[in-house]
């Protein structure tokens, strides 16, 4: 029967040499790192760029996942700030502005009100203040409490609990025409 | 409770993150406030709206092209550790150099030029002496590239006569 090694065996393996262990920690969490930095950033291309920069970051700083008590949460906190540095970058508005103009191929009249509808949605989240947009992320999307949100964004309960407040606001007001069909 | 207070609680209320007083509080208001419960509707609706937005799948490839990134970035890291390693020895023991080198001139310097008990110094009572040793030093140190530390004190020692090096055609 194969050992099953925890994540914490898996890093202490990794800090003591065997950089080969990493494969473990990326095969296991690539997908919910892809997918917070996709819903963050908006682009296919900058999450994955945004995906490789986590665990690059992350492997160069395998020793201190200890404080953040899970690697789900240690990576989590390092997309976090990966992700809301990106944001303020230049490069950040520039993608951004690109990819409001991409205009996908026509899918018959249903299939491109749906997808109108998405794009409104993403780009209501996308224009989210940064944290506002993050908080909402790993609330709704990661379903994290306003507690581990707290933790992974280094803020108090009651600010994540504010920050959700006004992206929620700001959710019912700009898609208020989607929520009367709902 | 009024609308407010309760308004600044919803988003809580609907996310299960109030106690069990605030909680009771909430539910108290609601259910004597229609525009509050409305209010609520819209935040649950909006809130279910925006679970429907998938995100798309990373790349099936993107695993191995992450670890295939950090042996990458391992090997850039080890090659820079390793050059320093390797400067660093030299630089380490070039300063080492340094240090003693400028004892031993200090000394040297300072048996030439400092009065002894006569009140003469080695370089003022030895002529003969030092145009030897001048002579010997040019010799030792002919191949002294301009410039340097040597090359001064060779100049320094034979009277300041500068030896002009350069290329027969750049000269004055």
């Amino acid at each position: 029967m194969a050992e099953t090694k925890t994540d914490e065996d898996i890093i202490a393996e990794v800090v003591a040499g065997n950089t080969d262990a990493f494969g473990l920690i990326v095969s296991k969490y690539y997908r919910v790192v892809f997918s917070v930095s996709y819903r963050y950033l908006n682009h296919y291309q900058d999450a994955e760029d945004m995906t490789q920069e986590v665990f690059t970051r992350a492997f160069a700083k395998a020793g201190e996942f200890e404080a953040y008590g899970s690697i789900y949460r240690w990576l989590m906190r390092i997309t976090i700030n990966l992700c809301i540095n990106e944001a303020r970058s230049a490069r950040r508005r520039l993608t951004q502005l690109r990819e409001m103009n991409d205009v996908p191929a026509a899918a018959g009249e249903e299939g491109m009100m749906d997808f109108q509808m998405k794009q409104d949605i993403q780009k209501v989240i996308g224009d989210l203040p940064s944290p506002q947009r993050m908080a909402l992320i790993l609330s709704r999307y990661e379903g994290l409490t306003y507690g581990e949100i707290a933790h992974m964004m280094d803020r108090s309960v009651s600010s994540v609990e504010s920050l959700l407040v006004r992206a929620k606001r700001t959710l019912m007001k700009k898609l208020e025409k989607y929520t009367v069909q709902h | 409770m009024d609308c407010k207070e309760a308004k600044e609680k919803l988003s809580a209320y609907m996310d299960a993150e109030l106690d069990a007083d605030g909680r009771r509080e909430v539910d108290g208001h609601l259910e004597t406030c229609e525009r509050c419960s409305h209010e609520l509707q819209r935040m649950e609706a909006v809130w279910e709206l925006i679970a429907g937005v998938e995100t798309p799948e990373p790349p099936a490839h993107m695993p191995d092209k992450i670890t295939a990134g950090l042996s990458r970035a391992g090997e850039t890291a080890a090659g820079r550790v390793a050059w320093r390693t390797l400067l660093g020895w030299p630089m380490n023991a070039a300063a080492a150099l340094a240090v003693a080198a400028g004892i031993v001139l200090g000394f040297v310097l300072g048996m030439f030029f400092n009065a002894g008990s006569d009140g003469q110094s080695m370089v003022s009572k030895a002529p003969a002496y030092e145009q030897e040793y001048t002579e010997d030093y040019a010799e030792a140190f002919s191949e002294l590239p301009a410039g340097s530390p040597g090359y001064y004190l060779v100049e320094f020692v034979s009277n300041g006569e500068k030896k002009d090096d350069s290329p027969e055609e750049d000269r004055k």
